[in-house]
């Protein structure tokens, strides 16, 4: 049984107002509160790299805690300053070309449309929106007739930012599965609020962020990558963080995740 | 992140919709409010609009109020504005920590007064109308009105 006064009494903000915007930024806890302003100080006082290598196990250890969070494992884990740079680094990092298709749903959130949009300009790939059915969410009959050997990517928000609908993600994972199509699933507003289990869902991508239902600080994003989906991904930044040179003309990405991230980060 | 593991995710689940369908049922049950929530299985965010008044200044109201809540965005909703032409509404998120209280009495705030019956008959664009939404809101309403006026 959870016991709400004494999860009020470590939140700050419930003694001042009532807090219904969570799907927007939740209430930081004074656990949170404290490690955040802990670590400026310790920045301010002897060096950001010197902080940085001092929370280097609390770091690791928010790896852990995201796979354990969506079901995963750390090294298909990768941190990010928000969720929108998680999807991007998820979706730009899809090689597609004027044979393939991407599949989306009614509820998709506006920043993943603007990109699908972009990606269709860019690689002559087709969009197609699968319909809702008849309560609102996905239509998953329409999916699986629209699921074929085409279908590269089946893209998701699994509960949209328009109101209170949770698509019917393992479903829609199984239609994935069975056209051999990857799929990605924007968990920015579930994640926090709904149990997550990438196995159970087929997914091969998460997103999520932190500011959201895990309350976390504004300023934190991560992204979920299937260690069997990476070798269909061709992540979009070669950067130090993401790649590391031959000493040739080429080089070679980073294990599992960490691929898609970048060296520098919050 | 750590809390919410430590709690478990069913947990906060269980709670946070639960309190999500105390909200929603609340809020259409009163007139002049309808919620729009789509799909077979719901979560936490309730989305709502209130007869005849903007969202976004119903939303406002309810900060006054200290509630906080939000709208929803045309432009963050493409398909689902061409669809449904629904958006602004109000959006309402609670989490494991809010009380059932603090639900009935946010709800309570978007409630009609009973002495504003009259409303009813109003037309949509008189300022009056506002006396459905909020008491603190048809103070303000009524005393911009008046300043409007003669």
């Amino acid at each position: 049984m959870m016991d709400v006064d004494a999860l009020r009494a470590q939140t700050p903000g419930c003694a001042r107002r009532i807090h219904l915007n969570n799907a927007g930024a939740a209430l930081l806890a004074q656990p949170t509160l404290d490690a955040m302003t802990g670590h400026l100080r310790l920045e301010a006082e002897i060096g950001g790299y010197e902080a940085a290598a001092r929370a280097r196990e609390g770091i690791a250890a928010a790896y852990a805690a995201i796979a354990e969070l969506v079901g995963g494992r750390s090294r298909e884990v990768v941190l990010f300053d928000n969720a929108t740079h998680a999807w991007n680094a998820a979706f730009y990092s899809v090689p597609l070309g004027r044979a393939d298709r991407i599949l989306t749903g009614r509820a998709e959130y506006g920043s993943n449309v603007l990109a699908y949009w972009q990606a269709a300009q860019r690689t002559g790939a087709e969009v197609a929106v699968v319909p809702n059915d008849r309560h609102g969410q996905m239509d998953l009959a329409a999916l699986a007739a629209m699921a074929d050997e085409r279908t590269r990517l089946i893209g998701v928000s699994h509960v949209p930012t328009s109101g209170g609908l949770v698509q019917p993600a393992a479903e829609i994972g199984k239609i994935a599965r069975a056209c051999g199509a990857l799929f990605r699933l924007d968990a920015t507003q579930s994640a926090g609020q709904l149990p997550l289990d990438v196995q159970a869902i087929g997914c091969d991508m998460l997103t999520g962020t932190g500011r959201k239902f895990l309350r976390g600080p504004r300023g934190t994003g991560f992204l979920w990558v299937r260690a069997a989906a990476l070798e269909r991904l061709d992540p979009f930044v070669a950067e130090i963080g993401s790649a590391t040179w031959d000493g040739r003309q080429g080089f070679t990405w980073a294990e599992g995740a960490r691929r898609f991230g970048t060296w520098e980060h919050s | 992140m750590w809390q919410a593991l430590d709690l478990g995710l069913a947990a906060i689940a269980q709670r946070a919709v639960t309190l999500g369908d105390q909200l929603r049922d609340q809020l259409s049950g009163l007139p002049g409010v309808s919620t729009h929530d789509l799909g077979q299985t719901r979560c936490a965010i309730v989305t709502a609009k209130v007869k005849n008044r903007p969202a976004e200044e119903v939303a406002a109201a309810l900060g006054r109020a200290a509630v906080n809540v939000s709208t929803t965005v045309p432009e963050d909703n493409p398909l689902d504005t061409e669809d449904r032409g629904i958006h602004p509404l109000i959006r309402f998120s609670p989490h494991y920590y809010n009380t059932e209280d603090e639900i009935d009495h946010a709800a309570e705030l978007l409630a009609p007064r009973p002495n504003d019956r009259l409303a009813e008959f109003t037309a949509p664009d008189r300022p009056c109308g506002v006396a459905k939404v909020l008491p603190y809101l048809r103070r303000s309403t009524l005393s911009a009105a008046n300043e409007a006026g003669p």
